[in-house]
């Protein structure tokens, strides 16, 4: 009655082996997603999950965004000597993250580095005493205005508005 | 807000269920068929109203009435359509199809559906948490695509002031379909949010689990979908990829959605019309990213070879012109943004004939790249080391062999893509004026994750099923069903015994 239960290692034969290949591409996926979900909930805790600093950097912006026109060229300076960092041995030029953030916030205004080339043909100007290296509030006091500036309002968040001096 | 935010999505889902409807015949399955249409349907939805949308900014500066009557117009008219003439067009035209699920599911595998419903919720736990943290994307999610919808949203009458080389570095050249979708979600809620964008991201996300798991579900089988939809979800680059908000995702999504539907008009040999269909999506695969400009390249470059291979001309020619109909109206609307309002792009405009040649002379390149290349294959899913997914795949494909009684031009097509899309890429590193390694390095991962769907799509149409590989195992003896009986799949093996 019934078959001959065969040898265990017969039981290892070609179906068998596909089962547990299958059987193993599951655990390893289900253990991938477990290892990810781990490591992102400990990465939350310790509040070092995703770019959080974007929302942070773009609400600052909201009050000085009210105050500027609908389009136009304005400038964007993180400190007294603000310049476009260019990239070890090559052409390719990068700028600093927050200026990138401060035309992201400040859309469809086009922002610019405020580099010396140009600075007197932009009509106004944000100063960012936060970004670049300004991260330290102690050197917030050796921040020098623009020169032909003049104070439009100081946002009491790090951020200044200056409009260009009529000549 | 939220009840317009409905609207949106409901408006969306509508234009592309509409589409889809006209343009693929219903599955006689239920269920399965439901998922994949849902997914078609969804980013046929947000390419196509993207489309119509950019459209309606060029008409009008006031984007947002237009936008609300041409949306409208298009679901009436299609809804109309398919309620007037639904009986005639459908009797006419095409013949529902079945899906080739002709090969029992193994009762071994029961656990395999809910195993893989964990896994994706594991994976859809992770992709809320850093969208709520990151809801901005990250680098290039907010640098290019939100920032580009930003301008759309509230230029005004100046939506096009953001495509200009002031702002380089953000590559005012790239296609809107993501910026496009985004804004348009946002003139239906009349407010700027995140939300929208995070909801796009999170559907390109998990619709492309979907679409590649029931879709092979419905051309091989239970489980080979369910593999591929596991091994695509246990890809974590692809979840935490597809929360930053980078176009690489949806990208992927209309790789896979135009061989997807290439498949299913192999399986349903009636009507022209899911060519149609596929060259729509192939087309917002150039609306979404300038790498489908090279992906419409290779899949017509595919088509025309194999169809002229296996049938000859005539052939190749009632392929390609149903096809083309569909692409064209796409692409003319990237061609008009590219000649129009797009700055030329870095890549093109830094080539030169002496440089162009000395890239492609020196020999060291190659290797660099080749080198990349592989190394990539393996890391670029941000695999751990014992959970490596591609490495699993091998052994896979050695164990169960190539299904050649399954092979069809849609197969070939897929293949002969891949492996175009493959030297097209490896071409642009070639050629690149960047910095080689630091592109490569910046950039490699994100290209292999563009195609990986279509790849796992692709590998698991030609890979055989575990029912017909254990089917298939010529090694069977009567003495040995008992242990086959065990195992559940004894008509399996009765079934080919009998066929030898």
């Amino acid at each position: 009655m019934g078959h001959k239960t065969p040898l265990i290692i017969n039981q290892f034969d070609y179906p068998a082996r596909v089962l547990w290949l299958i059987h193993i591409i599951v655990a390893v996926a289900l253990l991938c997603n477990g290892l990810l979900l781990k490591q992102t909930i400990s990465l939350r805790r310790a509040n070092a999950l995703g770019s959080g600093k974007v929302s942070e950097y773009v609400t600052r912006f909201e009050p000085v965004r009210s105050l500027l026109p609908s389009r136009g060229r304005i400038g964007y300076m993180s400190g007294p000597n603000p310049e476009i960092l260019n990239m070890e041995g090559d052409e390719y030029t990068a700028v600093q993250k927050e200026y990138r953030l401060a035309q992201y916030a400040l859309s469809p205004v086009i922002v610019r580095p405020a580099t010396a080339d140009i600075v007197q043909e932009l009509p106004l100007l944000i100063v960012d005493e936060y970004g670049g290296d300004f991260f330290d509030a102690q050197l917030r006091k050796k921040i020098v205005p623009p020169q032909g500036f003049v104070l439009v309002r100081d946002f009491a968040n790090g951020l200044l508005l200056y409009r260009r001096e009529r000549l | 807000m939220t009840s317009r935010l409905i609207v949106w999505l409901v408006m969306t889902l509508s234009v592309g269920y509409v589409c889809l409807r006209l343009l693929l015949p219903r599955a006689r399955t239920s269920y399965l068929n439901f998922f994949t249409e849902v997914c078609l349907a969804f980013g046929l939805g947000i390419g196509v109203s993207s489309c119509v949308f950019f459209v309606c900014l060029l008409v009008s500066s006031n984007g947002s009435s237009w936008l609300f009557f041409t949306e409208g117009a298009i679901l009436s008219a299609g809804s109309l359509f398919l309620l007037g003439f639904s009986k005639s067009f459908n009797r006419r035209s095409s013949r529902s199809y079945e899906p080739a699920t002709n090969v029992e599911s193994l009762p071994q595998l029961r656990f395999f559906a809910p195993l893989v419903y964990a896994t994706t919720a594991f994976s859809l736990a992770v992709f809320l948490m850093y969208s709520f943290d990151a809801r901005h994307g990250e680098y290039d999610g907010w640098e290019i695509w939100n920032m580009r919808a930003r301008f759309l949203f509230r230029g005004g009458s100046h939506w096009a002031d953001g495509f200009t080389n002031l702002l380089d570095y953000s590559h005012p050249d790239y296609p809107l379909l993501i910026p496009a979708s985004i804004a348009r979600s946002w003139f239906y809620g009349g407010v700027e949010t995140q939300i929208t964008a995070i909801t796009i991201a999170l559907a390109f996300t998990f619709g492309t689990i979907a679409l590649l798991t029931f879709s092979l579900w419905q051309l091989r089988s239970k489980s080979q979908g369910l593999l591929a939809g596991l091994a695509l979800v246990g890809t974590p680059f692809f979840i935490i990829h597809g929360a930053s908000q980078y176009a690489d995702v949806p990208l992927g999504f209309y790789y896979l959605a135009t061989l997807v539907v290439l498949n299913l008009h192999e399986q349903v040999q009636s009507g022209p019309k899911p060519l149609v269909l596929a060259g729509i999506t192939a087309g917002l695969s150039a609306w979404t990213k300038n790498e489908g400009v090279l992906f419409v390249g290779c899949i017509v470059l595919a088509l025309v070879a194999l169809s002229v291979a296996s049938k000859g001309w005539k052939h190749c020619l009632d392929r390609l012109a149903p096809f083309c109909l569909g692409l064209f109206p796409i692409l003319a609307v990237v061609a008009y943004f590219k000649i129009t309002l797009a700055p030329p792009n870095d890549m093109v405009s830094g080539q030169g004939l002496a440089a162009t040649l000395e890239r492609l002379l020196t020999l060291s390149r190659y290797w660099d790249i080749g080198k990349a290349f592989v190394e990539q294959l393996f890391s670029f899913g941000v695999w751990h080391p014992y959970t490596n997914i591609p490495l699993l795949l091998g052994f896979y494909f050695l164990l169960l062999g190539v299904d050649f009684s399954q092979w069809s031009i849609g197969v070939g097509v897929c293949v002969a893509a891949l492996v175009l899309m493959v030297m097209a890429y490896f071409m642009t590193y070639l050629v690149t004026p960047r910095p080689l390694q630091w592109h490569l390095m910046t950039s490699l991962n994100r290209l292999c994750l563009q195609l990986w769907p279509s790849f796992l799509f692709t590998y698991f149409l030609i890979v055989r099923t575990p029912e017909r590989a254990m089917a298939s195992d010529t090694k069977v003896k009567p003495q040995e069903l008992g242990a086959y009986r065990q195992r559940g799949i004894e008509s399996l093996a009765v079934a080919d015994q009998a066929r030898l």
